[in-house]
């Protein structure tokens, strides 16, 4: 999602007729309903293709309850980089905002109510007020110190959470909601249940709620950015200092989109906790913070779609590459066809002990080398290249 | 002035209407006033009871050797710095409690000394940016609307790209305009913002000398179509003398003299004293023009070295120049 | 009488905290002073500082004891690569080598990096930090370990001569002779490092370079091998921290980032470049730390710093000995 193109393009797609199929599609491309339609099909392919489709799923080993938590993460992820990516803030405490929701949803569903919407609601709430007065703490002293005051203080709500408020988080152990807490959505639909229509592709409701969360992310995100907000914060990422002296009040931009991308973050946090019927302490922990960092970054800084990206491929190598005792290949080249067949690997090659250490080594290297692209900036000039050849450049 | 040749009857109506408006208070007061500012760092005091004042329309430049005070008191202007002493006065009321973009939206723009834009976005969305703080004030606008519902947005950026020729690299990366072309963006950001009172740190910096040329030309013409007022730091004393009504100058932290530089025809015949410095000063300068990426990178993210010189980091690459620390 | 044996009680409960604080500010305040010196000077922000300090103290458990290990490691048929030379060997080595791997740090990874943005640094030892940890992790396996006291350091301190009169004078007895063994080191290797900046020819082309680096490189000095020293006394210091600390607090591959964070924060609270904040900074933390846990309250300790901290920001956002920023 390059900045700008899309009104540029439809400005001067008169004088562009060269490729004109090519130049339409960049121009819907960067319209909104594209994005949010383009969104809900990948939200809804996206189970389907993981976990049940025949041959890929099985190459995959994806499962259910996975691929739920990617798209949380993905969105997560995407609250976050409204932030690092598009604002330059890098905060190192977004567990606080995920886990704040977490805790507060849940905590909300074991005394009040375990209606899924009003928990989410609860949790975005909790983590937009918890945005507001940590980001007018952390926001105080902008650059690193940004980033090493977020993580003080995710760190701070992380002890808070584990030993003065055990009552009420229940300490070490996590929070345990219990799957019976949690009502059904809108009180009469269970969210284990399938859904009409479209099982083959969601197989339950909680995708569904899930997956429409996304989308309402993905919708909402891309509207802020191309709102006057959204260049607000470009030009703060681009020259704090400039942007104060075009008479912006960067402070209250910075907050302000601290709190949006602490909402979004919160909206993940309770939707996990519904997920999961339980909210584990390591949630507030300062790894989670790196995790989503790491994910971020992978994936791609500043572009929506790059975030769950990053997330599939960081959740992907953490529960099933971890796992893998074999692989599966299509070898059998004397066939068109070719079925799937398993490897089964040596021990020395098991992953089990090493993924974390591959992921921390993928991390260093997009740092290193594509620090603003991650694997879908890799992806986009990939397409750009063969746009190119299509069209004859531009 | 014959490049606004093309414009002339739209500038005669523009500057007419500029003085009907200004004209009331014009005889009234000054547009902005120091009155005895003192900047005390630790034990140095790097500017001592200053009191300058800028009429409206009026084009003042202050002048004075390094560490005389002059980023100091730009500093203290534009509020990155808080004065020890003494008070200033903007369109007649003090800004002391005002942050720096309340300054701004005051009326009072800047224009940095190094091209100071924002490099990846492209030069349209650097004017618009700027039109966009100015039309709107600051935090009003509404996140969920759709910015291309701001038209008037829109003809502001328009208008002030073609002000300094940049409408043509619209499209461009900021990034990718030759040095010359950023600082005139900078200059255009600074419009943009349709301010009173430009405050400009050494334009020139690092140019060509047809880059000057053409700055000096935009600078002029620019007071001329809007009947802004300028107040300049500069060290090269030729654009000094064609462009100010009046200098100011500074040695260590005091004014030591002021007037129209007529006055300073003595120290024409010294320049080439002058034009030493300058030439060394140039010398540093292009060294920063060698490493402007970086320079970028640093400013982009750099938050907390705000006030500071765009970077200390090491090798001595990037161009540091503030006031003196007390050694 | 009871008024006499209160205040012994009062006096004792004091020397206590006291020792306490100390004992527990000495691993922040070294792990501190070299985040500080080396964000001070270079502008270098190290998130990978942790694992320097996770390198000393699995260095010093080999080369002091005999561990055995369960990672890849033992499968290798290394499963136990103690030396056994005993924690005085340790105290020589550990700093000497992680000196050597804060040189390499420096030059391979900090060097590459000045000139990127702050974020991109912090991304890059933040991901350092990471392979070093799981490096570890896979070779030594995940769980948690603990130095052995050295058999001359074990014990009450009451025993020591001099200081045990002293303790048993103010009525203390339950001090380990290991805690003050720690205060004493860290207090010696900080005031080392405090005169070699502050005092000699190496600390002032130091403390130059982060006023001016560019003025420095001009006057003819190379700034690349001090910084280079800088970067290996800051990690030397955490290697040490690792080192003292390992027989106080059990640590394990991933404890490098944990501990990372109070040490940032005694850098911020104390202010940033300030070996004198780092200092007050870290004896802040843990006389708070230990009132707490002292006090009854130590499900709050952890949190309590981090109150500490949040309060001296809203105070004086540059920390408590930080210098005036301008904003």
């Amino acid at each position: 999602m390059s900045d700008e193109t899309g009104q540029r393009v439809g400005e001067e797609s008169g004088q562009l007729s060269a490729v004109p199929l090519l130049v339409r599609w960049r121009a819907v491309r960067q319209r909104e309903s594209f994005v949010v339609a383009a969104t809900a099909i990948a939200v809804l392919l996206f189970p389907y293709l993981f976990v049940r489709a025949p041959v890929i799923s099985t190459a995959l080993q994806g499962y259910q309850s996975l691929a739920e938590l990617i798209v949380i993460w993905g969105i997560f992820v995407i609250g976050f980089d409204l932030l690092h990516g598009y604002t330059g803030l890098l905060s190192f405490g977004h567990a606080a905002f995920w886990g704040g929701g977490a805790y507060a949803a849940g905590v909300f569903a074991i005394h009040v109510s375990g209606s899924p919407l009003v928990m989410i609601a609860v949790g975005i709430t909790f983590s937009v007020l918890l945005a507001w007065v940590l980001g007018f703490l952390t926001l105080r002293r902008g650059g690193i110190y940004f980033a090493i005051l977020t993580l003080a203080f995710g760190q701070m709500l992380y002890y808070m959470a584990l030993q003065p408020l055990a009552d009420l988080t229940g300490g070490d152990n996590g929070l345990g909601i219990g799957g019976t807490a949690i009502e059904p959505l809108l009180g009469f639909i269970p969210l284990g249940a399938g859904i009409p229509v479209i099982t083959t592709f969601v197989a339950t409701w909680m995708y569904t709620l899930i997956g429409v969360a996304m989308v309402l992310t993905v919708a909402f995100a891309y509207r802020v950015l191309n709102s006057p907000y959204g260049m607000v914060f470009r030009a703060i990422r681009e020259n704090e200092q400039r942007a104060e002296f075009v008479g912006l009040n960067v402070q209250r931009y910075k907050l302000m989109a601290f709190v949006l991308s602490g909402g979004i973050s919160g909206l993940a946090g309770s939707l996990f906790a519904i997920q999961q019927a339980r909210v584990p302490v390591e949630s507030l922990f300062w790894t989670t913070s790196g995790e989503v960092v790491i994910m971020s970054v992978i994936g791609g800084v500043g572009s929506l779609f790059g975030g769950p990206i990053g997330a599939a491929v960081y959740l992907y190598v953490a529960n099933v590459v971890q796992g893998m005792r074999e692989v599966v290949l299509f070898v059998q080249v004397d066939k068109l066809f070719p079925g799937a067949q398993a490897v089964v690997l040596p021990e020395w090659a098991s992953p089990a002990d090493y993924w974390h250490l591959l992921l921390g080594l993928l991390f260093v290297a997009v740092v290193v080398f594509i620090p603003r692209g991650g694997l879908w900036g890799g992806l986009k000039s990939i397409g750009h290249r063969i746009g190119n050849r299509l069209g004859g450049g531009r | 002035m014959a490049s606004s040749d093309a414009t002339t009857t739209e500038t005669d109506q523009s500057r007419q209407a500029d003085e009907t408006e200004t004209g009331v208070d014009r005889a009234a007061e000054p547009l902005l006033e120091t009155d005895g500012l003192v900047k005390q760092f630790g034990g140095l005091t790097a500017t001592d009871d200053v009191d300058i004042s800028v009429e409206r329309g009026e084009r003042v430049s202050l002048i004075g050797p390094n560490g005389a005070g002059k980023s100091t008191i730009i500093n203290l202007i534009t509020r990155r710095l808080e004065p020890t002493e003494g008070d200033i006065h903007f369109k007649g009321q003090s800004i002391l409690g005002l942050s720096p973009h309340e300054v701004v939206q005051r009326g009072m723009s800047k224009s940095f000394q190094t091209a100071s834009i924002f490099p990846t976005l492209t030069v349209r969305q650097n004017a618009r940016i700027a039109a966009l703080a100015a039309e709107h004030g600051s935090f009003r606008f509404n996140f969920l609307r759709h910015r291309r519902r701001y038209p008037a947005v829109e003809e502001v950026a328009r208008e002030t790209l073609d002000a300094v020729g940049l409408w043509d690299q619209r499209e461009s990366a900021a990034e990718d305009l030759p040095y010359g072309d950023k600082r005139r963006l900078e200059i255009g950001i600074a419009l943009a913002a349709e301010p009173d009172m430009l405050l400009m740190d050494e334009p020139t910096a690092g140019m060509s000398p047809e880059e000057t040329h053409a700055t000096v030309d935009l600078i002029e013409r620019v007071k001329e179509e809007r009947g802004l007022t300028f107040l300049l730091v500069e060290h090269d004393m030729e654009i000094v003398f064609r462009v100010s009504d009046r200098i100011v100058v500074l040695n260590r932290g005091a004014v030591i003299a002021e007037g129209p530089p007529r006055r300073y025809a003595r120290i024409r015949t010294c320049r080439t004293r002058t034009s030493e410095v300058s030439r060394s000063e140039q010398s540093r300068r292009r060294s920063r023009r060698r490493d402007r990426p970086s320079d970028r990178a640093d400013r982009r993210h750099g938050g907390d070295d705000r006030g500071r010189a765009p970077a200390r980091r090491r090798g001595g690459r990037r161009l540091l120049r503030r006031e003196p620390h007390p050694a | 009488m009871s008024a006499s044996l209160l205040a012994l009680q009062t006096s004792s409960e004091i020397a206590r905290l006291l020792i306490n604080g100390l004992q527990a500010g000495a691993i922040y305040i070294l792990l501190a002073v070299g985040l500080s010196i080396i964000l001070g000077t270079l502008k270098f922000v190290n998130f990978a500082h942790g694992a320097l300090y996770i390198v000393g103290a699995y260095l010093g458990l080999i080369i002091a004891g005999m561990p055995t290990f369960s990672g890849k490691l033992a499968e290798w048929g290394f499963a136990s690569p103690g030396l056994g030379w005993g924690y005085l060997a340790a105290l020589v080595i550990v700093p000497l080598v992680v000196f050597v791997v804060g040189l390499a740090m420096e030059r391979f990874v900090a060097q590459p990096f000045y000139d990127r943005p702050d974020t991109d640094q912090i991304l890059l030892t933040y991901g350092i930090a990471l392979v070093v940890a799981e490096t570890f992790r896979v070779l030594f396996g995940g769980q948690s370990r603990g130095i052995a006291q050295p058999p001359w350091a074990s014990g009450s301190a009451t025993g020591v001569p001099v200081v045990g009169d002293v303790l048993a004078f103010l009525g203390v007895n339950a001090i380990s002779t290991w805690r003050l063994v720690v205060i004493l080191l860290t207090a010696v290797l900080v005031g080392i490092v405090f005169l070699l900046i502050e005092y000699t020819d190496f600390g002032l082309t130091v403390r130059a370079g982060t006023v001016d680096p560019e003025m420095v490189e001009m006057l003819g000095i190379r700034l690349s091998r001090p910084y280079l020293v800088v970067f290996g006394i800051g990690a030397a210091l955490a290697g040490v921290a690792g080192l003292v600390g390992g027989p106080l607090v059990q640590f394990y591959p991933g404890y490098g980032g944990e501990i990372l964070v109070p040490a940032f924060l005694t850098v911020v609270v104390g202010g940033v470049g300030s070996i004198r904040g780092a200092v007050v900074g870290g004896l802040a933390f843990g006389l708070i730390q230990s009132g707490l846990i002292q006090f009854g309250f130590s499900e709050w300790s952890q949190v309590g710093i981090y109150a500490f901290a949040a309060i001296v920001l809203l105070v004086r956002p540059q920390g408590l000995l930080g210098e005036e920023v301008a904003v």
